[in-house]
Parts: C-alpha cells; sequence; structure tokens
C-alpha cells in the first residue's frame, strides 16, 4: 500500500494554481498605473495595496509568476538537457562503452569544476546585467542555462556510472542489446529520478536567482511585472513601514520554492535515494 | 660519530631502497628528491596544489576576460548615453580599444596582466587593482561573520535535528530549514530591517557601513569596523558592529541551510552508532554524548565550507546593494550594469578567487582536523 504523499499534492497544487492564477483574470491590469491609489496598504479594492507608481500588487505578484515560471523552465531545461547529454558522454554511455570513465570524460570534468568555480550569482549577474538595466529574457535563459550545465552533468555522470555496472544493463549488454536500447531501456530509467529531482530544485533556485535579479532592475524588469521590482521599492520603502511591497512578493516565491523544494525531495527517494 | 663512516659507505650498501643517482645528477636536485618523498603524502598533495594555483589564476583571468568580452555589449552607448550618434560611439569605442579584434585585446589584456594591472574603470577612471583592494576588506568581514553565523546556526539545527526523537520537534525543524531555503537571502535582510528598524526600533537605519552621524576611522582596510577596532576606536567599532548585525545575520541564515543538512546526516550517523549506544551504558552524560556528536559532526561542516563560503560570495553581492555597503559585490553590480569590462573582469576573478582560497583552506583544515585524511595511501 503507498501512502499518498501529502507535500506532493500541495506542491503541485501551489505551483499549477499561481500560474493559473497569473494567466487567468486579474483583478487589475498590471501594468497600469492607478495614479489616484499611490502606496495604499491592502484593503478592498487593492488586496495586496498599491505600489509607488500605483500598480495593484496583487495582479503584479501573480502576472510575475506567470511571467518568470515559463522562462525558469525553459532556462532550465536548456541547461538540463546540455547538462544529462554531456553526463552520459563523459559516463560513456552513448559511446556504449564497457570502462566506465576515460581520460577525455577527466578532462571534461575538469571543465566543468572551472564552469563551477565561479560563484552562481556573480555568473548571472555578469550574463544578464552587462546588457543594461531592462527585461533580458535571453539573457536570462543563457544564465540559467549556463549555470545548471555542470549540475546536470555531473549528477548524470555520477548517477549513470553507478547503473552503468548494475547487473541488469551487463545482462542486457550480454544478450546483444543495441547500444541505444540500452541507454534508452536501462539506462535512463536508473537516472530519470534524481535528474528530475535536480530539475525541481533547480527552477526552485532559478525563481530565487530571478528574484535578486529583479531587484538589482535586470532579468524581467519593469515594465515586466516583476517580483524583484516590488521587494525593490519595498526596501527603499522601509523606513515608512511599507510592509506590503515586502511580505506578498515574498510569500508567493517562498511558496512556489518550497512547493518545488519538496517535490525534488519527493523525486530523489522515490528512486531509493539518500534523503538529502 | 660512526654516521659519516656509513654514508660514504651507503651507496654500495643494497639494503638501500632508494635507488641510486645517476652519477651525473647534481648532489643537490636529488636531495630536494628526496626530502619531497619523506614528506607525509598529504602535504604533497597540498604542495602539489598549492603549485597548480598559478595555472588556475591564470585560467580564471581566461575565463573572466572569455565572459565578459564575448557576451555583446556596448559600454559606449552606455557612456555616451541615449543620444549618442554612430560617429561618437566609434570614436569611444575606439579610445576604448573596443575596436580591435577579440584576439588582440586578450593578448593587451595578458600584456597589462603581467605587469600586475587589470586597467581602469571606463566610467570613473579608477584603477581595478586598488578598487579592489579598497573592497575586499568590507567584503571579506561580511562573508566571515556570514560564515560563523551560518555554521553555529547550522549545526544547532543539524544536531538538535538529529538528536530529537520525537516527530514533531524534527519537523518543525527541517520544515524551518526548508522554509529558510525558500527565502532569498536579501529579502531576509531587508524584512530584517523592516522589523528590527522600523517596528522595533532596535537597529539603527541599515545603510552603509557606518551611521550618517559617526566619522569615519582612518582608512586601513578599507572596512569600517575592522578600521575601527585597528584603531582602537571602540565606540565607532560599536556603531560599525550595529551596521553589520542584519546583513551578516541575512547571508549568515540563508547560509546555514547547507550546514544543517550536512551536520544532520553525520549527527543522525554518530547518534545510531555502537559508540554512542556505549557511552549511555557506561554511564556518560547526555552533554557529553551531544559535545561528541558536535565534534565529529563538525567534519563535514568544515568539507562543505568551501562550498558554502563561494555561495556567500556570490550572494553578498545582492545583500550589499541592500544595505549599501560598498563592497566588490555592489561594485561588481553596479559594473554589470554600466558593461565596464575592467570592472567585471576584475570583480570575476576577485569573487572566484576568493572562493578558490576558501576551497584550498578548507581541505586544508582537514588535513588537520582529520587523521584519517593524513593517513589516507
Amino acid at each position: 500500500m503507498k501512502r499518498t504523499d501529502w507535500s506532493v499534492v500541495v506542491a503541485v497544487v501551489v505551483v499549477a494554481g499561481l500560474l493559473l492564477a497569473g494567466f487567468g483574470p486579474l483583478p487589475f491590469d498590471p501594468r497600469e498605473p492607478h495614479l489616484e491609489a499611490i502606496l495604499t496598504g491592502p484593503g478592498a479594492t487593492h488586496w495586496f495595496g498599491t505600489d509607488r507608481s500605483g500598480l495593484d500588487v496583487f495582479s503584479v505578484t501573480l502576472a510575475a509568476t506567470a511571467e518568470i515560471l515559463p522562462i525558469a523552465l525553459v532556462g532550465t531545461l536548456v541547461g538540463g538537457v546540455l547538462g544529462v547529454v554531456l553526463g552520459a558522454l563523459a559516463a560513456s554511455v552513448l559511446s556504449g562503452r564497457e570502462s566506465g570513465s576515460s581520460g577525455r570524460s577527466e578532462w571534461l570534468l575538469r571543465v566543468l569544476d572551472m564552469m563551477q568555480s565561479l560563484p552562481v550569482a556573480v555568473l548571472m549577474i555578469i550574463v544578464v546585467g552587462i546588457g543594461g538595466r531592462g527585461t533580458n529574457v535571453t539573457g536570462v535563459i543563457a544564465a540559467l542555462a549556463l549555470v545548471n550545465i555542470p549540475l546536470f552533468a555531473k549528477v548524470t555522470y555520477a548517477q549513470a556510472l553507478s547503473v552503468v555496472h548494475e547487473p541488469y544493463v551487463v545482462a542486457a549488454r550480454g544478450y546483444g542489446a543495441s547500444r541505444t536500447r540500452i541507454a534508452l531501456r536501462h539506462i535512463l530509467p536508473g537516472v530519470s529520478g534524481i535528474i528530475a529531482s535536480q530539475f525541481s530544485l533547480s527552477i526552485g533556485n532559478a525563481i530565487i536567482a530571478l528574484a535578486a535579479l529583479g531587484f538589482l532592475g535586470i532579468g524581467i524588469a519593469p515594465p515586466d511585472p516583476s517580483w524583484g521590482e516590488l521587494i525593490r521599492q519595498g526596501s527603499e520603502e522601509v523606513a515608512s513601514g511599507v510592509w506590503w511591497l515586502l511580505v506578498f512578493p515574498t510569500a508567493t516565491i517562498c511558496a512556489l520554492v518550497l512547493a518545488l523544494n519538496a517535490l525534488a525531495r519527493r523525486l530523489s527517494t522515490r528512486k531509493g535515494l539518500a534523503h538529502a | 660519530m660512526s654516521q659519516t663512516v656509513d654514508r660514504t659507505a651507503l651507496p654500495a650498501s643494497p639494503a638501500q631502497d632508494v635507488p641510486d643517482p645517476a652519477p651525473e645528477t647534481p648532489a643537490r636536485s636529488s636531495g630536494v628528491l628526496r626530502m619531497w618523498q619523506r614528506l607525509p603524502w598529504g602535504m604533497r598533495y597540498f604542495l602539489g596544489r598549492l603549485a597548480l594555483v598559478p595555472v588556475t589564476l591564470f585560467a580564471l583571468c581566461t575565463l573572466a576576460f572569455g565572459l565578459v568580452n564575448l557576451i555583446p555589449s556596448n559600454p559606449a552607448g552606455v557612456l555616451l548615453g541615449d543620444f549618442a550618434t554612430p560617429e561618437e560611439i566609434a570614436r569611444v569605442n575606439a579610445e576604448l580599444g573596443l575596436d580591435q579584434s577579440l584576439w588582440t585585446r586578450y593578448v593587451e589584456f595578458l600584456k597589462a596582466l603581467a605587469g600586475g594591472s587589470l586597467g581602469e574603470s571606463y566610467f570613473t577612471g579608477e584603477s581595478v587593482t586598488v578598487a579592489l583592494g579598497a573592497r575586499v576588506a568590507s567584503t571579506l568581514e561580511l562573508v566571515v561573520g556570514a560564515w560563523i553565523v551560518a555554521l553555529v546556526l547550522g549545526t544547532t539545527l543539524g544536531v538538535a535535528m538529529a538528536y530529537w526523537k520525537s516527530p514533531v520537534a524534527r519537523s518543525s525543524i527541517s520544515t524551518g530549514v526548508a522554509l529558510i531555503q525558500a527565502i532569498p537571502d536579501f529579502v531576509l535582510g531587508i524584512l530584517g530591517s523592516l522589523v528590527f528598524f522600523y517596528f522595533l526600533g532596535v537597529l539603527p537605519l541599515p545603510l552603509g557601513q557606518l551611521p550618517m552621524t559617526a566619522s569615519s576611522p582612518p582608512a586601513i582596510t578599507g572596512a569600517a569596523f575592522l578600521d575601527a577596532v585597528l584603531t582602537g576606536d571602540w565606540s565607532t567599532a560599536g556603531a560599525a558592529a550595529q551596521q553589520m548585525v542584519l546583513p551578516i545575520a541575512a547571508l549568515g541564515i540563508s547560509g546555514s541551510v547547507v550546514f544543517a543538512r550536512v551536520v544532520y546526516a553525520a549527527a543522525a550517523e554518530v547518534f545510531a552508532s555502537s559508540h554512542t549506544a556505549f557511552a549511555r551504558a557506561r554511564g556518560i552524560g547526555e552533554p557529553t554524548v551531544v559535545r561528541l556528536a558536535v565534534r565529529a559532526s563538525l567534519l563535514p561542516a568544515v568539507a562543505a565550507s568551501g562550498i558554502v563560503v563561494g555561495s556567500l560570495i556570490g550572494g553578498s553581492a545582492v545583500v550589499e546593494v541592500v544595505f549599501n555597503w560598498q563592497g566588490l559585490g555592489q561594485w561588481g553590480a553596479e559594473g554589470a550594469l554600466e558593461a565596464d569590462i575592467p570592472v567585471l573582469e576584475g570583480y570575476i576573478i576577485a569573487g572566484a578567487g576568493l572562493a578558490l582560497l576558501a576551497h584550498i583552506v578548507a581541505d586544508m583544515s582537514m588535513y588537520w582536523l582529520d587523521p584519517r585524511v593524513r593517513v589516507k595511501r
């Protein structure tokens, strides 16, 4: 009997709900300022209050989710796919060779180490910010890809190496299964759990990174709806006690990332992997 | 005194395990070689690693150059503003040397590097190396402080999570850790200033390294707190310490997640081990049992410190902007927005260099702390 894991149910509902809400009808246009209501607190009209230019915080927060989640997804996907291919190549899975690593894969791993020696935030600020202020979707996707390639490659490499020597893979090779069949039917299922888990984790990190970039005015920036911009205004209004610009976007980010991390943990334990 | 006699006899001795040096090899080099072989394995490993540092730094400089110069950017456009004509932009690009080929620029970059220079900022004209020197201490102040907070908090959380068997206590701590992980570090800082400055009023306005009213101490390192301590100006040091509380707490709390995870894993193993059962059976008190578990769990925490410090260096960029800290991170973030190529190269080299240093220090401490690492092989 399998016990229902409520954390996963909640996680899926939260992510799907926020995404649908962002694409669905919003009470106000997230780009249209209400000059008669600047920096008003939460109330009946503006549920989460308004910001310095009179934008409805509720609408902006949800619209930002709909704006940011797809970009986080695409960027992570690009990095993830490239990383998985590199990791599989390094583990010699694709060439179907018996011995796991080789001199060439050692080389590849060192290059990945080099890529990772750069602090993630430093890399992202430079790749995204060098184009100047404003929305820069290409930059964000490139940065997310660069950050994720080494992560996915290493996870895939380590996991594939441990699967390649499993008896069922050796047996499949013994009865003459083709390389592609071994890679797709036998090795891929063995590594898919941890890759899915890493994917969920990486999207969560991408969301946090995009909030930070938005705070600096890069990545997704005004006039596009952005959490970071709300938080930036909130930080400048701290001395006047404007809490709603901080609390609501933060709660949204927090809910999304918590949900994605819970999903990641579930995905990694399902395959009998250590609780990380 | 018979040793001198022995030594002359040595080359003929069949019992000697070091092969005889060839007669034409100078005696000195064979001495160095023998000294090298006498060193313990771990020491050789670290000397080897240190020897690799220049190579890594060179690769890092190349990476920094490549990253900053391969991404299309328009510093001349930023310099001249929105109404610049194409001729003006072309002229400024020529002045900055940006009309040269990538290869020529790389050679120029390496030539300057050989002379110990990283160029000057396009906007302020300040030498990048001077700017780095003036700001690095401010960032290190935050990073080291945050590392200590993260280590103490993370170890406490991890050991507590492993120690308390009750599901309520355990799941509430792990929920807390998950929550910390889900809030961006800079947001923690802003929320902290909302609560402690605006609502409770226990901390001063958290902007800058010193309150507006304080006079800055003479610049020795460039970091206000350190300078005040070094000159013995205790009232200024106190004021600076108050300014440091929130940024350090924000970074440290965020960084504690990694430590909480690794310490939990290690402490759970220690509490489940037979030596803990034996200690309890002998009647050793719980405080001692916990103390021993903490000591054993600190090793993986030290090993993870390199990674944590790396992410603290990255995270400090946005936190410094929040608190107007004027350290490396803020300088780099502002440089990125202006496409200030020499500044960005300097920022990457400094940031990644510090992270690299943290990794080496963490590994060396492991060698020093953990006898198992020392005897390996």
